[in-house]
Order: C-alpha cells, then structure tokens, then sequence
C-alpha cells in the first residue's frame, strides 16, 4: 500500500486533465458537439478494463506488483501516441463527411477505439489496485475522486499557459510519476522500453509539436487560405483558443442595404475555438456608413437611447453602433475573458476599442446575472444575434445559452425603463426556424408581460438575408410606423412585422415565396399556437430547463422532414444533434462488446441482475447529477469555466471524503442503505428546492455564491460516493469473481450516461435528467440488499 | 430511434452503394424530372466532364445527386443547383457573365458552354490555379480565371449581363451591384457546407435593386416521383 494513494492521485489527475484537454483540442478542430464523446471513451476504458480484469483477474493478480507501474507508465506512452496518430491523414476524421462518408464514420470509430486505450491501460492499473486492495477501497477511492477533482484545476492552468497540444504533452508526465512511485526495487529492467518508448515520445512532442489539425470547413481554416492572411494575436485560457486574423480581403457587413454603394472596408477577423466571432470594429471615432446603411440603425431610429446594455457583445460590433448612435452609457457584456485579452493585446499595438470609450462599461459576467441585481434600467438591450448567415449546419444545436431563454428574457423586460426596446438579429434561414423561434419567444414574453396584443408592441424588419426585431414596452405609434416604412423604402428592406401593412408590403423588396413564414408569424402573434408548436421544426421559445435556443430537430417529424429533403441532406441540417445521437449508438456498440460481452462469457458468479441493477443505476445515476450539477451551476455563477471547475472539484472531491468515510459503514448493511436513501433524499429535496434557492441567493456576491455552491454539490457529492466503494465491499466479500464485473456494469452506463443525459435535456429538458438521476439512486436503494450473498 | 438509425445509416452508405451515373442519366434523372427545362442549359450539364473537374477520389461518385468535396473546405455543388443557378440567370449565347467563386470550375464550364464570355474570380490560390489548369485541358478557351478578391469583381470587363456568386458572403459587395447591367441577374445560394438552402436571385431594375428567393423544387425527392 505504500505510496499507492499518491501513485492513484497523480493517475487520476491527469486521466481528468487529459480528457479536459481533449475536450478542448476536439472543439478546436472539429466542433463542441465532441465532449460527450471523450466522457463515454474515458468511460468505455474503465468499464473495458472491469470486464478484462474478470476474464484474467487471476494472472493479472500474480503479476500486479510489476504490472501495476508498467501499465502506468504505458498509459501516456498511448496518451501521446493515440494523440499523434488522430492528427494523420489517414485516420482523421471531419463533422462533415461523416455523415457524407462510410471511410469518416469509420475513422470516427477508429478515434474512439485509438483513445480508448490509454483510458483502458489507466483504469486497468487503477482496477488492480482495487481488487489487489479491497479492504483499503474508501481511502483508496478516496485518492482516485481527490485526484480526479485536481485534474480538472490541473487542466485549467495548463490550458491557460499552454496551447492545447502542449497541454496534452504536460499531463503526460502525471501517470509517469505515479509509476515512479511504484516500480519495485527488483526488476526494474522490464520498464526499460516503456520508459524508453515514453521519453521518445515525449522529446518528440516538444522538438517536433503536433498542433491539432483543424476541419477543412471551419471557419478559421478556410480563412486562413486567403493568401495575405496573417493570425496576428493568438490566446489560449481557460475558456477558449482564440485567433485575430488580418488581411486586406477581409470584410464584416451583415444587414447592410443593397443600395449602399460606399466601400466596405477590411477588418480583422475573430475566431474562438476556430469559429467566427465577428471583426473587430473600426476605431470609435469614425462614423460608421456601415451601421447607418444597415438593418442595425433601426431601434436608434424609433427612439433616443441613453442607457443601452449589450448582451453578449463579443468583438464589440454592437457597442459600436450604441457610440455611433451617439449613447451616453453603454453596459457591454461578454463572460469569454479569453476574447477580451487576444482583443485588448490587438488594440495595443493600433486603435483603441471600442471598449475602452468613454460611454462603455464592460462587464466580464453572464449579463442575466448582473441585471437581475440592478437596479439599472436601460433604454435599449441588444440582444445576441440567432443564427449565422447560411446557417452552421445546426452544429450549435445543443450550445447551452441561458442569455435567450424565456427567464433571460423576462430580466431583460424587466430591466427597461418605460420607453425601453429589446432588440435582436436574425439571419433568416429555410426552411424558416430561427426567425419564428424569435417571434415565438419575443411574442411569449409580452404575453407573460402582460400585453395580450404583441403585434402592436414590435417591429420587424427584413433585409436579404436578416430581420431586425425591435420589441418596445410602449406601443408602436403611427409617427414610428411612417418612419419605419420610409426606412424600408430607402434601403431596400422590407417591414416583416408592423401594424397595418400588407403581405405585398412584407415582400416588395425582398420576395419571398408561399406564406408560411407570414402565416406562422401572424398566428404566433395573435396567441394561437397551435400550428407553431406542430411545426416541422421545434421553434418553442427555450427556457432554462432547456437553455437549447439553435435546436431545431424534432425526433417526432423525421417522417416529414424525410418527405421534404433527399435523405442525404437531413443530416446536414443539425449535425449537432445527430452527432450525440451518433455518439449514443457507438457507445452502446463498445461498451457492449468492450465491456459486458467478454464478462457475460466469462462465467462469474450467480448474482447478476442485482449487480446490474445496483453498479447500473449508480454508475447512471452519477454522471446524470454530474452534468446536470455543471448546467445548474454555469447559469449560477455566471461563467461556465467556475461551474465546470467548481462543480466537478467539489463533487469528486466530496464523493472522495464519502468513499474515505465509507470504510467505517459495513457494506450491504443498513447504513449502506441509508446512505442511497440520503442520496435520493437530498436530489428529491433538490429536485424542487434547488432552482428556489439559487435564484434568490443568485444577487449574492461570489464569495457567498462559493459557499453556497460547496455546500450544495458537496452535500449528495458525499453521499454519493460511497455507494461504489461499499457495493464492491458487498460483493467482493461474498462473491470476489463478481467484482469486476460490478466494474465493468458501472463503466457501461457510465459510458452511455453522458450523451444519454444530454438527449434527454433536450427532449424533455433538465428536470427530467435530475429526475432520472434520483430514480437510479432510488433503484440503487431497492437492490442494495440482494448483491450481497450471505 | 429505429429512424435515426437507419438515417445515419443510409445517409452515410447510400451513395457508397450506388453505381456511377452517367451524365445522361443525371440530366434525366435528378434534372428533368425536377422542372429544369432550359435547351441550353440542359445541353450544357449533358456535355461538361464533371468527372474531370473533381479530385481523383470523388471521380465514381461525380455524377451522383449530392455535393462533393473538393478540398480547401469547398465543395462542388449539386448537379442540380448547378442547373438551376444556370437557368435562373437567363443565360444567352451572347452574355458576358461573371462568376465569385470558382472552386472546381464545374459551374464556369457549363456557363460557358452556353454564353460567350466567362470571367471567373476566386480567392484560394491553389482551388484557382487547380481549375485554371483542369479548364484548359478541357478546352474553354472562353472562361478567364483570375486570382483575387471577389470583392470588387472584374471591372475591366464590366457591365456584365449576369453574375454568379458560389462563395457568398453575408452581404453583396457593391462593386458587384454596380458591374451589373440594368436587367441583369446575379445568383446567390445560402447554405451551409454541403447544404443549399435557397437561392437569391438579386434583380437590378431602373427602380432600384431587388432580390427573390428561389426555393428549389428538390425538396421532392426525384426518387419518390412516379
């Protein structure tokens, strides 16, 4: 046992770090869509190495001691291996053709399988250490949850000092020490290769980095072929991998007239984690042509705007329309500090931002949060724009944004002074979606304002390719409606929404086919629904129980839609989706094969259902809190970084101090029991107190939103780590042969957990998820008794 | 489930399993039989080697009813939209026609099979230089491909009588509005990769610019049609 915890501390640390990292590389070069796909691989390995453990735990046993660092210090060699691999030609995979093509959809398959083994090898030393340590397991379990939560900081600062794939290269040396740690005194000749094998790769990966090849269809890569294109800042922290690209070729003029005939000058491009994120505005002391040709200058237009808020406001785009508009105060709002810093060192070395004018306050804190709190009351809040031109493919299906639900909007409301406007873009898509969520949303929450006739508080006008919605907390006046279509007229727009006019009227400059648009808009406004909500795409308003606004897929009308598209397009219009849907299959596939086949072969013990029932429901239960807790927590404390770090550091950390304590309760016996019913007992408690309590507390200051938060996961965190330890206690007391296979039980809905949860956030949104996590627990209560054979 | 299932199943194997269509086979097929009707344009997409305008990989599956890849995070276009980009021009013999975006040069071939000046500009240097060289081979001494910024189109050869733009951007550069002849036409898709959506048609009249948006009529599969 000696030096064994430290040896699983560090192990735990970097197998954490490394799939934080990987997280982070796969939304780089591919899309964000990958996370889930890395938890379920992680958790394939360790449910795989359960069941390899049942089918060989006798000769692995006799050979643990040696075994036990070898595979150590082979889990990096495989960590940088697999990492260098993925990168080739050969085996890398593209979001895009792998719903194009069998070759992608295979290398996607062989990507999980290549990151599978370094997780496996990692989770097989750690099996070992478990079998080999039974009596020992709270403390032991203890090292693995306490390293685990470090890992998750350990990820942070290396990705806020270092580039991805050098980041990936430093967490290699974790489980290198632990095997330093536990290589016996004799016979240390056999880790010679391995050691060997290691150093090679790791002088390779600092002489010769491997950066992560990126899609060929991200935006930043095809940028990045413009010939005088030059990445002129590029940031790595903790939220994002930012890039500002210069050249002369490129432009930023979205909702601009076609009647502009001025120039549209060159700005530098933005780009977080390899997707645009705007220009950069011009210095603020220009006037903008662009601004006042566009859609944009339509809420300055309907009335004066002192106070505006920004939501969201990125690169600055809309703060730098609020200065042309001549506002004296400007609040912008944007949580990626990332942005701000890569943005703050371009305008070193040129023009100031736009942020540091005078009139502008910046604010780096989700702007719901803030607002909530404030006594502030605006004339104008923008905001952030839905959609992008062309569409992404629905790749951004499933970005969680709490800044556009229904509860979102009703702060925003609330925070506008009695002249006050909302406003929001659109970029129109077809068939149409994002625009009639938008009508959908804005006409829900007049509704809820108090304004039984929404038409008569918004404007809306349409360019070639966006609508401008401005929602006002007076009614529209004539004097407005007359300027408005005389707006139109000389710019080529067309008004979509305005009291009195003509479908003629909505279609003049900009034709549009058929009515539905019109139609669906006009009822959606009027209150009856009915149509809206039986749609071919879900366009309901999202709310914080499902914060999903760019999800469009409706599982229920793939027999409509496969009447409206060749089938080998539906793909292509919400990747984002289908790919967790993809990642669900493949997980189920593995874990099936990687993990229950060769147990269920493998002849071991007769208690099977309980087991199955009991290390399920856990190892199910868990990760649904788990990923719910993170959700919860982002919109809480308002960065998504602080949650995810929080909520995992506290939640594994406390789950370590459950299993420590656990050693103290005898397994299988009643305080076991009441352990699981304390669990089920506090998410039951949570499933209705939770959302309460973090709103009225959500005005505190950090300081007590941290104490909160630790007491808040850590409470069922502890609880919920002792079920593991103790039901393997049970089991191995009685039946050793059925240890790894509770192992492996637990892995494989451990593996599916992840994009399980997601899915069903989706279809029937958070509560849902936190629902299904107290079941299992509860499930977990029910069987506890019978997996312990007397 | 059983539907996603066997979406992500079809999709991705379905045109792994079909035999190569001919050209004649797709302009029946995924052409005709889907409303496009203009002689010349059809006439056009009969003759152009799309084959020989796509990487070597994709050449058995060039005639299939789906866009390519073709590198550098561009596709070839539908046969289909091609056509109908084509006919929504209103091409004829004697137009000068200007094209952003030249990618493959597949769309520039069949415009010049039909009209008789094509000007084609494209912004990555190696997609050009790929399509300059596959458009001489093939013979068009009537297509000029230029290297540059799409933004300010060819004013050497302006006005033109249409213009297509296959690599649009969220706004139309004025250089291009201006270059337009009165009563001209330029075409625009808006999708995403691999998925055009609609396409705009921008209309430059006396009275000012308009644009229409053009639903393609795939949306009816042409294999459902009796």
């Amino acid at each position: 046992m000696k030096r064994v915890p430290q040896a699983l501390f560090l192990l735990s640390l970097s197998i954490i770090g490394f799939q934080i990292i990987l997280m982070r590389i796969l939304s780089v070069n591919q899309w964000d869509n990958f996370a889930n796909l890395i938890i379920s691989t992680a958790m394939l390995g360790f449910g795989s190495a359960g069941s390899f453990l049942a089918v060989f735990k006798k000769r692995l046993l006799r050979r643990a001691d040696t075994l036990i660092p070898l595979l150590m210090i082979l889990c990096p060699v495989f960590m940088l291996s697999a990492y260098r691999v993925s990168q080739a030609e050969a085996f890398r995979f593209d979001t895009y053709l792998v719903f194009f093509s069998a070759g992608h959809l295979l290398r996607l398959g062989g990507f999980i399988l290549l990151y599978f083994l370094p997780f496996f090898l990692c989770a097989l030393s750690i099996g070992l250490i478990y079998v080999r340590n039974i009596g020992s397991i709270g403390r032991l379990y203890f090292s693995n949850l306490a390293g685990s939560g470090a890992g998750g900081f350990a990820a942070l600062v290396l990705l806020k000092y270092l580039f991805p794939h050098h980041a990936l290269t430093a967490a290699a040396f974790f489980p290198f020490a632990a095997s330093i740690l536990l290589i016996p005194e004799k016979g240390r000749r056999i880790y010679f290769t391995a050691h060997a094998l290691f150093a090679a790769l790791i002088t390779l990966s600092i002489i010769s980095p491997l950066p992560p090849s990126m899609s060929q269809y991200k935006p930043l890569a095809r940028t990045k072929l413009i010939d005088d294109a030059e990445v002129t800042v590029k940031k790595s922290g903790h939220h994002s991998l930012v890039h500002i690209i210069e050249s002369g070729r490129l432009r930023h003029a979205p909702g601009i007239s076609l009647n502009y005939a001025g120039h549209i000058p060159a700005r530098p491009a933005v780009f977080v984690n390899g997707n645009a994120a705007g220009s950069i505005p011009g210095y603020h002391g220009d006037s903008d042509p662009l601004f006042e040709n566009s859609i944009f200058i339509l809420p300055y237009l309907i009335s004066d705007r002192h106070k505006v808020a920004v939501i969201s406001s990125g690169t600055g785009t809309f703060v730098s329309h609020a200065i042309n508009a001549g506002t004296s105060e400007i609040d912008a709002f944007e949580h990626n500090a990332d942005l701000l810093v890569a943005m703050e060192k371009w305008h070193k070395s040129n023009y100031p931002s736009v942020y540091s004018h005078g009139s502008v306050s910046l604010y780096n804190i989700e702007a719901r949060a803030f607002l909530r709190n404030t006594d502030k009351n605006y004339d104008l809040i923008y905001l952030p724009s839905a959609g992008s031109f062309g569409g992404s493919s629905g790749l951004d299906a499933l970005k969680e944004n709490f800044n556009t639900t229904k509860e979102a909007l009703a702060i925003y409301w609330n925070s506008l002074n009695e002249n006050g406007s909302l406003a929001v873009t659109v970029y129109t898509d077809f068939p149409p979606r994002a625009t009639l969520k938008t009508v959908y949303m804005l006409s829900e929450m007049l509704r809820s304002s108090g304004i039984s006739d929404p038409e008569q508080h918004m404007i809306g006008v349409r360019s070639w390719n966006a609508v401008n919605f401005v929602v006002s907390k007076r009614p529209v006046c004539r004097e407005t409606i007359k300027n408005v279509i005389e707006f139109c007229r000389n710019n080529s727009f067309d008004p979509f929404i305005l009291s009195g006019i003509s479908h003629e009227e909505k279609v003049y400059f900009n034709y549009i086919p058929g009515t539905e648009l019109f139609d669906l808009t006009e009822k959606i406004l009027k209150g009856d629904t009915s149509e809206a909500d039986d749609y071919l795409f879900y366009i309901r308003p999202a709310t914080d129980n499902r914060p999903y606004f760019s999800r469009y897929l409706r599982i229920s009308k793939f027999k409509d839609l496969m009447q409206k598209f060749p089938i080998n397009e539906i793909p292509f219009l919400e990747l984002g989706y289908l790919i967790v849907w993809l990642t669900l299959i493949f997980s189920i596939i593995f874990s099936a094969v990687l993990t229950i086949l060769p147990v269920a072969i493998h002849k071991s013990g007769g208690k099977k259902i309980p087991v199955l029932l009991y290390f399920g429901s856990i190892g199910l239960g868990y990760m649904l809190i788990e990923i719910i807790f993170i959700q919860r927590f982002v919109l809480y404390l308002g960065k998504p970084l602080y949650a995810v770090t929080a909520v995992l550091g506290i939640l594994l950390v406390s789950s370590g101090a459950g299993s420590y304590f656990s050693d103290r309760i005898a397994p299988g016996g009643k305080k076991h029991a009441y352990a699981l019913a304390a669990i089920s007992s506090v998410l039951i408690f949570y499933l209705f107190a939770l959302t309460p309590v973090l709103n009225l507390t959500s005005g505190a200051n950090i300081g007590v939103k941290s104490v909160i938060t630790l007491f808040t996961v850590a409470l069922p965190g502890f609880f919920m780590g002792m079920p593991f330890p103790l039901g393997l206690k049970a089991v191995g007391n009685s039946d050793e042969d059925s240890v790894p296979w509770a192992w492996g039980i637990n892995g494989f809905f451990s593996v599916i957990a992840a994009p399980l949860a997601l899915i069903v956030a989706v279809e029937a949104g958070s509560f849902a998820v936190f629902s299904a996590g107290a079941a299992a627990y509860l499930t977990a209560l029910v069987s506890v008794r019978k997996i312990k054979i007397r | 489930m059983k539907t996603i299932l066997m979406i992500m199943i079809a999709s991705s194997f379905l045109n792994f399993l079909t035999a190569l269509p001919a050209r004649e086979n797709m302009v029946n097929a995924q052409l005709i039989r889907r409303g496009i009707s203009h002689p010349s344009v059809l006439s056009a997409m009969r003759k152009v080697e799309r084959h020989k305008l796509v990487p070597d990989n994709m050449r058995r599956r060039a005639y299939d009813d789906s866009p390519l890849p073709i590198g550098y995070g561009q596709t070839i276009s539908q046969p289909y939209i091609v056509a109908f980009m084509t006919e929504a021009i209103l091409p004829e013999k004697n137009h000068r026609v200007l094209e952003i975006g030249t990618g493959s040069g597949y769309q520039a071939a069949v415009l010049a099979e039909i009209v008789s000046e094509v000007y084609t500009i494209e912004i990555v240097k190696e997609l050009g230089e790929r399509a300059k060289k596959d458009l001489g081979e093939l013979g068009y001494g009537n297509i000029h491909v230029k290297l540059a910024d799409g933004y300010y189109g060819w004013s050497e050869h302006a006005p033109f009588d249409a213009i297509v733009v296959t690599a649009a951007a969220e706004y139309i550069p004025p250089a291009l509005v201006e270059q337009l002849k009165t009563g001209g036409r330029m075409i625009i898709p808006v999708g995403s990769n691999f998925m055009v959506q609609q396409l705009v048609l921008v209309e430059k009249t006396e009275d000012g610019v308009r644009t229409r948006s053009l639903m393609p009529v795939r949306f009816v599969p042409f294999t459902r049609e009796k």
